[in-house]
């Protein structure tokens, strides 16, 4: 690779150290093995700079395309990977439940019950929400990233967030019973 | 529609993804339903707390250095070798690698005049009111709105400033002019509510800048918390810092530099803006 493609790749890739590494993070829920994945995420970005076309939406998007096929890769090597969730099987699964809105709670102090709520979630819906979560990927990007159709996400996106939805709910009951008991 | 289409619709809207056809209905529903528009902001909130759970992720001191020097390790033929990063010697390695290569980084910051940065405060601000992201037309615009507005277009990351702390101080407008050709570069530029002709413009540029005057780098100079480099063109003053490996800089024809500083000292790196 050429001298200035090194220094435009440093330059361009670098910024985006901490979010790989966050979203790996939660994804491996493993300090070690996330570090892993970030630094082969870089060697094989690296590698393939070449043919990377900057194109709208920047190089953030590539790097977490390669860091999640990392992951994938790394999962399917340890007999992780998980079992997907087919099209049928996730509308029967929707049609099944009903649809409900987020409680009413102070979300300004919930981060760690949303955190472990989203790390509860399985490996595709947490994936899909990491990416929500970063939020300046729009639909069409986090599609991109995960080499699905924008349906997929938008479908995904919805499941998990009901998922999120629902185990923040048992927080909010409890939330409401101190509320009830305190004006008592 | 049903529960589950408002539902669904009422978190697309809140993402800034709801299909154009379809905004309009909502926006109306919004109009008339208290507890629709009380929907939309507790998904944008649920969105925001997920988003400050993994910002406060904690990352690895010296993530950023190793990486780098096993990258530089790498460029020079040496194979690539995956190893843990996290081991004490390699630690040791990679500084020492790190100390002969990564210091004449700084060499490598883009020089922009403070010129460009004052001729776009001037022009985009006052002038034109450039606002390139409609924020303006925006109805009911609130900080999350303009940032997601934002951030649609925008190939980067741009924690925008919070200018809560600053004054009395509203979002304008912002544009993607740039003082050099192929900057990338975001002007947001706040005004104050009480003095509409008092404008002050944040530049959020995606690379490390080096501030400079007739092309001789500019002088630092320090404030409470930051290290600054300031300029200055006509009675504009220009001020740049680089933090998280981006340059942020701050324009205005009404403050002196001192002033400036007391600002930029006030001002935080947040996914929020201050909205009018």
């Amino acid at each position: 690779m050429a001298k200035t493609d090194e220094n435009s790749f440093e330059e361009l890739a670098l910024p985006h150290v901490d979010l790989l590494y966050r979203v790996a993070r939660r994804l491996t829920r493993h300090d070690h093995e996330a570090e892993d994945i970030v630094q082969e995420t870089f060697f094989k970005a690296y590698r393939a700079f070449g043919r990377f076309e900057m194109r709208e939406f920047g190089i953030r998007p590539w790097l977490l395309k390669i860091l999640n096929n990392t992951f994938l890769n790394r999962q399917a090597r340890e007999k992780k990977a998980p079992k997907s969730t087919d099209h049928v099987t996730l509308e029967q699964t929707q049609a099944d439940e009903s649809v409900i809105s987020p409680p009413e709670l102070d979300y300004d102090h919930l981060d760690e019950e949303v955190k472990q709520a989203l790390d509860g979630l399985k490996t595709e819906f947490r994936t899909v929400m990491l990416l929500w979560a970063t939020s300046e990927l729009s639909y069409q990007e986090i599609a991109d990233i995960l080499d699905v159709p924008i349906g997929t996400v938008m479908s995904r996106l919805h499941r998990a967030r009901q998922n999120l939805v629902r185990a923040l709910e048992p927080y909010a009951r409890e939330q409401r019973i101190v509320q009830v008991k305190s004006q008592e | 529609m049903s529960d589950a289409n408002r539902h669904e619709r009422l978190a697309a809207y809140a993402d800034g993804e709801l299909a154009p056809e379809l905004v309009r209905d909502v926006e109306q529903l919004l109009d008339r339903d208290a507890s629709a528009k009380a929907e939309v902001e507790r998904w944008q909130a649920l969105r925001a707390a997920a988003q400050r759970g993994l910002d406060n992720e904690p990352v690895p001191a010296g993530l950023e250095s190793r990486l780098l020097a096993r990258l530089r390790a790498q460029s020079g033929h040496r194979g690539p070798r995956l190893i843990r990063l996290g081991a004490p010697w390699l630690a040791v390695a990679a500084a020492l690698i790190l100390a002969v290569t990564y210091w004449p980084q700084g060499a490598q910051a883009t020089a922009v005049e403070a010129g460009g940065f004052a001729k776009i405060y001037r022009a985009c601000a006052h002038q034109h009111r450039h606002d390139d992201f409609r924020l303006r037309e925006m109805k009911e615009m609130n900080c999350a709105k303009a940032l997601a507005q934002i951030r649609k277009t925008v190939p980067f990351k741009c924690d925008l400033p919070d200018m809560t702390a600053c004054g009395k101080f509203y979002v304008d407008g912002a544009c993607v002019c740039a003082p050099a050709e192929g900057l990338p570069v975001v002007h947001v530029y706040f005004r104050n509510r009480e003095d509409p002709q008092h404008v002050v413009s944040v530049f959020i540029v995606d690379r490390c800048v080096k501030l400079c005057a007739n092309g001789e780098q500019c002088g630092g100079c320090c404030g409470g918390h930051r290290k600054y480099v300031a300029g200055k063109d006509g009675d504009v003053n220009v001020l740049c810092w680089t933090e998280k490996g981006r340059s942020y800089l701050l324009a205005c024809g009404r403050l002196d530099r001192h002033q400036l500083v007391a600002m930029a000292d006030n001002v935080k790196l947040a996914a929020t803006m201050n909205g009018k």
